[in-house]
């Protein structure tokens, strides 16, 4: 670093420590130093004296370069009265210069004290100096400034020895261009040199209230504002109404170049005060002193709530407790917000504003973690990384997370199965027997596991797993109570039918007007001439149509049939999910729907568990699927409904075997109790006959 | 071409050093590939050559079960040696069960067994291994088509109820599956069969909308044409007139009708002594010589089969009737699924069941003047004695009596000619105070109805079929025509 850059911040540490001192000494080792000077002076006492100067020597000594001028001044002041006792002492003569040398070596400029010194000593202490030091003398214009010699400070102003040789010299004030000369010294010449700083900006110093405040010059950082002031400052506590200790020491803002500045002070959970520096005040050049300055606590109000029931609440990774937490009053700024969920994770980088309200609807994703890669190098590797590095963005319904530095699969298994702090874990691992392909195992942390095969060399390698992940079937579909046919009649066969022939018809719409074996002519006001038709007109209607709650009045869509209108209402129909969709990713659609459910009330809660029972079937864990069908409750009496239900339980009982044998049978019956229940959706086929056949082959 | 050979001589050349090498597994590979490249190039003696190379030098390889499963396929389906092809299938069941090609050899191996079979009962060793790889492999896409199989297995076994808990279990399972779009048509036939009629139009609809533009699809569109036309609208019968196109005695006295397979029409001419193929607008005899033809059947392979009363059954040109019992008086016949010929006795009563094999039962019945085989497996029969029409189920049972005129004004005495269409309507050419047609749904439930009188229709018709359109063919042996009522 070159030492041009170096001054200013040089500079800055030595007015900081000039102004708020050195301390840390124990003032009790100048009682000591005192008692020292005493037992000589007053009782002769050479050996207690020299005792209580070594006491201060070893005290002092070992911190010698970091010493203040008092303290080093009284360091250097015990060794003078060490080389007078030294001197009086016949078995200590011969460490008398030994102490001079080391009185050389803390301060080359010291004086040795006339008074206790003989003029032998001083003499061979002069001697000594000669040898080693080259006299200089030395005018710096203005004082106070920092003279640095090859790099290092020196304080307490102008020196008057230095070692021989070639020396870079400096002497630099803040507000003022340094001056740096290159000098040789030579022993026992004396070199004359003339430091005459010029002028060329102002400075500003202020104390800033709480420490730690960064300080910001035009929008750039000049640090941040450190230390207390000296005891000597007791006023500037009264003054902020603060304690001492929560005050920085002096900050200097140096480079006030002429015309105005914005100066601001900013400090997390703190308003950000900002102060406008007119051009008066940088010239003429002068240093100035501000007003001490508090910054004062910053206020924000943050809103979270979910649907989904036993969220915790972590602001940048501090827990505020479980959700909904109204209006909770946190200092503006920038968070890193996550609601932890018994399953899943909300994440959000926030940023409130001063006394504004920023409300959070936290909606919980599954968090999947990448394990990594294993087989070692391969050709594609870094490729494929680079794929695994974006596919967070990528799942929709995730937040990827990856292991810790260095942290090898099995491990960060190990590890996340013990936290819990994760819902998925994802794994790729070389294919066996195959070079170019790799098995991607998707797995929750109870084993059920998916498994997709890739072809790493392959333009976008993750594109298939990408939309298995992503593609959630619906579980509902909008429904007006009837089925549709297209009747592909000739021309002949117009007369009979035009559009799309009623072939179901549920009792609400039966009531409503709706007829059996006739066509529908329009639908919502629009002509109709094929299922399709139908199908886009419902679908439109739909989307914007929220999913009714369980108390409220369905949407009445008007519909005919070559004839008067009548109203019939939009309802919601449970669909199933299916069993074994090579399109879906299973281990990532129970979690997907077991937080779904989590928020889900009434009607839906059921839909939601009847197709959370279906994903435990399809990894055929039929006891977590029958436990799931027990707590499904599903209004409906036709479609996908209560009689599904009973059929799916009757289903699991039977592949659990043994015992369940007979509760199955009854479950079965109870499905037989539901006539127009179906499998699939509204439309699709009876449970029925199937119940029946399920009924009898138990009693076979 | 000639490099690659020489490549692969001197590949084949070097194996034995490869091998002494250890790499067993990477060999296998390579035959594997190299067999697979051959066979795709149509080389089989080559790529047959390499596979069985393969099962030599490394016969514990992953890669060997693999080699034995495509020298299955090929001796099943180029050379159509079905029990070689089973003997290495079971090679895979017996050596190499813990292989990703078993599943693959078990299915094959109960479809090649299911397709064999002539009787119901032949199904149990499918239908058993079906099960073993739904069970063993419970979750693998064989499981599914497994079960797809199965559902099929028990349609032939008329056992439709558990037919259509297979199907189900096969949407269930991935309602986008190749399979889906079959397995919907079947399961949409069965639920007719089982009297659902809005759950088989549901399902038809839902297969034409899911998968648009398939074969299926296009069956299905047939299947709704008929259900919508004939149990839904029922509107009255109309005559289009003479067909097709109005054609006008152009025939040489038209004694039977039939429809094909692809909805194709076959007719008899009584003096020309043969049947005749319709297409492209133009008569092509077809099959056997038979004087006086009083049935005529037409299977699968498009041939049709004429009863000859005295002679026995003709089919192919040149060659000799399969005879019948002696005492039989033939008055009509059908095929059932499973190609035995249903033979009613027209005089004595009784149906005698021959099967192609020449075994031959008999089952009580009273004697019919018209006989048509049921898509589910039965046969409708009709019997002028007893003055009412008989459903049989696959074994003989009665299912249903209908008895002449019921839910009529007007009664009939007999029955001229019988027709099944594709979802089991059953068409009847009647006579008697109520001279016309008739058309009744599966459960013998009156459809549509029409005296020839109302249709305008003068001449003496003797037959009558159904195509795939919902039109309903008589055939007109005076004025040597063919009329279409609609």
């Amino acid at each position: 670093m070159q030492i041009d850059r170096m001054i200013p911040s040089l500079l800055l540490f030595a007015f900081l420590a000039a102004a708020m001192g050195l301390h840390g000494q124990d003032p009790a080792l100048k009682e000591v130093f005192l008692e020292g000077k005493t037992l000589w002076a007053s009782q002769g006492d050479r050996e207690k004296s020299m005792a209580k100067f070594e006491h201060v020597i070893a005290s002092l000594e070992p911190q010698a370069t970091t010493l203040d001028d008092d303290w080093l001044n009284t360091l250097c002041e015990s060794y003078n009265w060490m080389a007078v006792l030294d001197d009086r002492t016949p078995s200590r003569k011969g460490k008398v210069v030994k102490d001079l040398e080391t009185l050389l070596i803390l301060n080359p400029d010291f004086e040795v004290d006339k008074a206790i010194t003989n003029t032998r000593l001083q003499k061979q202490f002069e001697e000594m100096r000669s040898a080693k030091l080259c006299r200089v003398r030395m005018v710096l214009t203005p004082d106070n400034g920092t003279l640095l010699v090859d790099g290092v400070i020196r304080r307490g102003g102008a020196i008057k020895y230095l070692p021989p040789g070639s020396r870079k010299i400096s002497y630099a004030k803040l507000g003022f261009a340094t001056v740096e000369q290159q000098v040789d010294l030579v022993l026992r010449e004396t070199k004359y040199l003339e430091f005459n700083l010029k002028r060329v900006s102002s400075t500003i110093t202020f104390h800033v209230s709480p420490v730690g405040t960064e300080v910001f010059l035009d929008g750039r950082s000049l640090g941040k504002a450190a230390g207390n002031p000296g005891p000597a400052e007791s006023a500037l506590s009264e003054k902020l109404g603060v304690p001492l200790a929560e005050i920085s020491g002096p900050f200097v803002i140096s480079e006030l170049s002429p015309g105005s500045h914005i100066v601001e002070m900013r400090l997390s959970g703190y308003r950000t005060r900002r102060l406008e520096l007119g051009a008066a005040l940088t010239e003429p050049f002068a240093d100035h002193w501000m007003e001490s300055l508090k910054l004062e606590p910053s206020r924000s109000f943050l809103t979270v709530q979910s649907k989904v029931f036993g969220g915790e609440l972590f602001l940048s990774g501090k827990s505020y407790g479980p959700l909904p937490i109204p209006k909770l009053q946190i200092p503006a700024g920038e968070y890193d917000l996550e609601v932890r969920y018994p399953l899943g994770a909300f994440a959000q980088r926030i940023t409130t504003e001063e006394d504004s309200l920023s409300s959070i609807d936290a909606r919980p994703k599954a968090r999947l973690v990448f394990l990594g890669i294993e087989g070692g190098d391969f050709a594609g590797r870094e490729r494929l990384e680079k794929a695994f590095d974006v596919l967070g963005t990528r799942l929709e319904n995730m937040q990827m997370q990856k292991v810790r530095e260095g942290e090898a699969p099995a491990e960060a298994l190990t590890r996340l199965k013990a936290s819990g702090e994760a819902d998925l874990v994802l794994l790729a691992r070389p294919l066996p027997g195959s070079g170019h392909e790799m098995e991607l195992q998707l797995s929750n942390l109870g084993g059920a596991q998916d498994v997709s095969v890739i072809k790493h060399l392959e333009q976008d390698p993750l594109e298939s797993f990408v939309n298995r992940v992503n593609r959630i079937p619906d579980y509902r579909v909008p429904w007006l109570g009837f089925s549709v046919l297209d009747v592909p009649f000739g021309q002949m066969d117009a007369s009979l039918a035009r559009g799309p022939l009623v072939i179901q018809v549920d009792e609400e719409a039966r009531k409503a007007g709706l007829a059996l074996h006739k066509e529908i002519s329009r639908l919502n006001g629009k002509p109709v001439t094929r299922a399709a038709d139908m199908a886009a007109i419902l679908k439109e209607i739909a989307s914007g149509e929220k999913v009714p709650e369980p108390i409220g009045e369905p949407t009445m869509i008007p519909v005919s049939q070559n004839a008067p209108e009548f109203r019939l209402g939009l309802q919601w129909k449970a669909t199933e999910i299916p069993l074994a969709s090579e399109s879906l990713c299973y281990p990532s659609l129970l979690l997907e729907i077991q937080i779904r459910r989590q928020a889900a009330q009434g009607a839906e809660a059921g839909i939601l568990r009847l197709n959370e029972a279906l994903c435990f079937m399809h990894f055929q864990q039929y006891g977590q699927a029958l436990e799931a069908l027990r707590n499904t409750k599903l209004e409906d009496k036709s479609g996908v409904c209560q009689g599904t239900v009973e059929y799916y339980i009757g289903l699991c009982l039977q592949r659990l075997g043994g015992p369940c044998q007979a509760e199955a049978g009854e479950a079965f019956q109870n499905a037989m109790k539901y006539p127009d229940a179906t499998f699939f959706g509204p439309a699709g086929p009876r449970v029925a006959p199937l119940a029946r056949l399920a009924l009898a082959d138990l009693k076979l | 071409m000639a490099f690659l050979l020489q490549a692969r001589a001197f590949f084949l050349a070097i194996l034995p050093f490869l091998v002494g090498l250890g790499q067993e597994n990477d060999i296998a590979e390579r035959l594997l590939r190299s067999g697979e490249r051959a066979y795709a190039a149509k080389s089989y003696s080559e790529a047959l050559g390499t596979w069985a190379q393969l099962l030599e030098q490394a016969p514990k390889s992953p890669q060997a079960a693999q080699a034995l499963l495509n020298m299955a396929k090929h001796q099943i389906e180029v050379d159509k040696k079905a029990d070689v092809g089973l003997g290495l299938l079971d090679r895979i069941k017996l050596d190499y069960m813990q292989s990703a090609v078993a599943p693959q050899a078990m299915l094959l191996r109960g479809q090649i067994l299911a397709a064999r079979a002539r009787k119901a009962a032949d199904l149990s060793e499918a239908v058993a291994e079906f099960n073993r790889v739904s069970d063993l492999f419970a979750g693998s896409r064989e499981a599914l088509t497994a079960r797809f199989h199965l559902g099929l297995a028990a349609m032939r076994q008329e056992q439709m109820p558990r037919a259509l808990h297979y199907f189900i279990d096969v949407l269930r399972l991935d309602p986008r599956s190749k399979e889906a779009p079959s397995v919907m048509l079947h399961a949409a036939e069965v639920m007719d069969f089982q009297g659902d009629l809005s759950g088989c139009l549901r399902m038809l609809q839902e297969l034409r909308t899911v998968f648009p533009g398939t074969p299926e699809a296009d069956r299905a569109a047939l299947r709704i044409t008929l259900l919508t036309r004939q149990r839904i609208l029922k509107a009255p019968l109309q005559s289009e007139g003479p067909w097709p196109e109005g054609r006008k005695k152009w025939l040489k006295t038209p004694t039977l009708l039939a429809i094909g397979e692809g909805g194709e029409l076959y007719l008899y001419q009584d003096d020309l002594d043969r049947a005749f193929h319709l297409k492209d607008k133009e008569l092509h005899p077809v099959g056997a010589i038979a004087r006086n033809a009083k049935g005529m059947v037409v299977g699968a392979s498009g041939l049709p089969w004429l009863l000859s009363a005295k002679q026995g059954l003709f089919h192919e040109e040149n060659q000799p009737p399969l005879a019948l019992p002696g005492s039989l008086s033939a008055s009509a016949f059908c095929m059932d699924r499973w190609n035995n010929f249903w033979v009613a006795d027209g005089k004595n009563g009784g149906i005698t069941i021959l099967g192609l094999d020449g075994g031959i039962r008999q089952i009580p019945s009273p004697a019919a003047s018209a006989i048509a085989t049921l898509p589910d497996g039965g046969v409708v029969l009709a019997s002028d004695a007893n003055r009412s029409l008989l459903f049989l189920d696959g074994s003989g049972s009665p299912r249903l009596t209908v008895p002449y005129g019921r839910e009529m004004n007007e009664s009939y005495k007999s029955v001229l000619s019988l027709s099944v269409d594709l979802v089991g309507n059953v068409a009847a050419l009647v006579d008697g105070d109520f001279e016309g047609v008739i058309l009744l749904s599966p459960d013998g439930s009156l459809l549509r109805q029409a005296t020839l009188k109302s249709l305008d229709l003068r001449g003496r018709f003797r037959a009558i079929a159904q195509d795939h359109q919902g039109g309903i063919l008589l055939a007109d042996r005076s004025n040597d025509l063919i009329i279409r009522l609609y």
